[in-house]
């Protein structure tokens, strides 16, 4: 069945279409962060680098984007030690758990941004109020909102080594836990901690929804920052976009050369 | 997954019949239960509970309103329109990349999909008003192009599709690709032996394989459209009468906070949506998963 010179035309024509349409809004961001003025003419009046000086002065800029990093971190940290433990002892003598954390790991996927922070806060309002509007609820939001894609990523690496059949022969070596830890399991799912960290981080620093309401303004991330900016400054916040943008690519690049190892790359995405 | 047997150093509590080893499991467990199931158990009790006594106040109040009950409607309406224009616009496009493109050109653009899919959000709403915002770049040359003022209504239904579609119909290519691996060669080429024409290939062999992947694609679009919050909170801002459920819950509870409990009714729709959602996508990848082993 061969494809006819019309189809295989209108095909290229509708991808060079989205190649357009997705990266339009990414051009008309970047300009607008080195233009000038850009009000009423079709393209920016002249090009200047202000914005992005008075963007890095901003006293917020370096406190948001250092308080989005460290969550960043703390929430990569708290998922790996609570996940792959876990994932380990079921892949060697508790298998039949597999279900449960399997469910377990998909919960987050029916609790879009907003409901999951409604949620926390209607919960932690009742039985420990002392948590609300603290850092500590968001980054416990932020690891449960990462779950899935930490989990998938080292479940994906566990089931490529055989995990089982290391583990039996370090036993028939001589081998105990701490050693069986360190020396097997931790070097074989190096990958797998990578992607889950690269993937896992992309989802607490873009994160809007979630830290807006969990935290809102009394401990502002980068994201949240942004959302107070757009009101504010246009330019500065076409300057922040692309600090988003880069980013996104960076930890986009990274998946992908990640992922060449072990297979394909997951994804971070909620939606908007 | 071979016989489990006991691991070194794992403690046996006697009587108890409890193993260290189980700690780290239980632990994962307990975190899901503290950070989301116990959370979105709390949500259904208040929205079924008034004064101490089980109640369906919340829902009635809910589906009475005109706001809440148009909030409803405007959400499946927007998040049907999205994902069946995202999941065949994504399809189309999965299949130029898989039948027509290079491996270089395929790469570069999954690596922009990928992109696309994780860059949404506020940002990528600003892009969007920076386009077909009342001053913005297409809105100003169109003007240009016919001689008079042109309003792109971006804070429209179909200027919220619009959008939606920036990482709909990549996320869609990204999850229906792979599956266009089950339509091998050896199909077409058999297809083609017994004399089939493009018509009966895709009504009887190509059509049956890539439905279950397709179907699954919309369920995943669908979900992630309903659960937009930060993108339709930048483009709709407070000055339109465009209203969705994500965007009402944030108004009842962050901004108003003036019916927590009616918040509470409409973020657990929007559990039940998304749960049967997942439901559906995962019965739809096993039955593609038979065609790609």
């Amino acid at each position: 069945m061969t494809i006819s010179r019309g189809v295989r035309v209108a095909a290229l024509i509708l991808l060079g279409s989205l190649v357009l349409y997705l990266v339009l809004p990414l051009l008309a961001t970047l300009l607008f962060a080195l233009a000038t003025r850009w009000t009423t003419t079709i393209l920016p009046e002249r090009l200047t680098a202000t914005w992005i000086w008075q963007t890095i002065r901003e006293s917020r800029f370096a406190e948001t984007i250092r308080r989005s990093l460290t969550l960043g971190g703390v929430v990569i940290l708290v998922d790996l030690v609570l996940v792959v433990p876990a994932l380990v002892v079921m892949a060697v003598t508790r298998s039949r758990w597999r279900p449960l954390l399997d469910a377990a790991s998909l919960v987050p996927y029916a609790m879009p941004g907003v409901v999951l922070a409604l949620a926390l806060i209607r919960f932690y309002g009742m039985v420990f109020p002392a948590l609300l509007n603290t850092p500590w609820l968001l980054g416990a939001a932020h690891a449960a909102l990462a779950l899935p894609i930490v989990y998938w990523a080292i479940l994906n690496n566990l089931k490529a080594i055989n995990l089982y059949d290391l583990y039996e022969a370090a036993l028939t070596c001589g081998a105990r836990w701490p050693q069986i830890l360190r020396f097997v399991v931790l070097p074989n799912i190096r990958t797998g901690m990578a992607i889950a960290a690269v993937a896992g981080f992309t989802a607490s620093f873009t994160d809007f929804a979630v830290a807006n309401f969990v935290v809102g303004g009394s401990w502002l991330t980068f994201s949240v920052w942004q959302g107070y900016v757009m009101h504010q400054n246009g330019h500065i916040m076409a300057v922040t976009s692309v600090v988003s943008l880069v980013v996104t690519m960076v930890t986009t690049f990274l998946l992908i050369r990640l992922a060449r190892e072990t297979g394909p790359a997951p994804r971070t995405a909620r939606g908007g | 997954m071979k016989t489990a047997v006991a691991a070194p150093g794992a403690r046996v509590y006697r009587g108890v019949g409890f193993r260290a080893d189980l700690l780290p499991i239980l632990l994962l467990v307990v975190f899901v239960g503290a950070t989301l199931v116990g959370p979105a158990i709390a949500l259904l009790w208040n929205s079924v509970m008034a004064g101490g006594h089980p109640s369906a106040a919340v829902y009635a109040r809910i589906l009475h309103g005109h706001g809440f009950r148009q909030a409803i409607a405007t959400s499946l309406l927007l998040a049907t329109s999205a994902a069946t224009v995202g999941t065949a616009l994504g399809a189309l496009l999965a299949l130029t990349l898989h039948r027509m493109v290079g491996e270089r050109f395929r790469s570069t653009f999954l690596a922009l999909a990928t992109v696309a899919t994780n860059y949404g959000g506020v940002p990528l709403a600003f892009g969007f008003i920076l386009l077909l915002g009342s001053q913005g770049t297409i809105t100003l040359m169109l003007s240009a192009l016919v001689g008079h003022k042109i309003f792109v209504e971006l804070v429209s239904f179909w200027g919220l599709v619009a959008v939606y579609l920036y990482f709909l119909v990549p996320l869609c290519v990204l999850t229906f690709l792979p599956a266009l691996v089950a339509l091998r060669t050896e199909l077409i080429e058999a297809a083609a032996v017994h004399g089939a024409r493009s018509y009966h290939f895709w009504r009887y062999v190509g059509g049956p394989i890539l439905l279950p992947p397709l179907a699954a694609s919309f369920v995943l679009l669908f979900a992630s459209a309903l659960g937009s919050y930060s993108t339709p909170w930048a483009i709709i801002g407070g000055g339109s009468d465009l209203t969705l459920m994500t965007v009402q819950i944030g108004f009842l509870f962050g901004e108003a906070g003036y019916d927590i409990a009616v918040a509470d009714g409409l973020a657990v729709m929007i559990i039940l949506l998304a749960a049967a959602s997942l439901v559906i996508y995962q019965v739809l990848m096993s039955r593609t998963a038979r065609w790609l082993r």
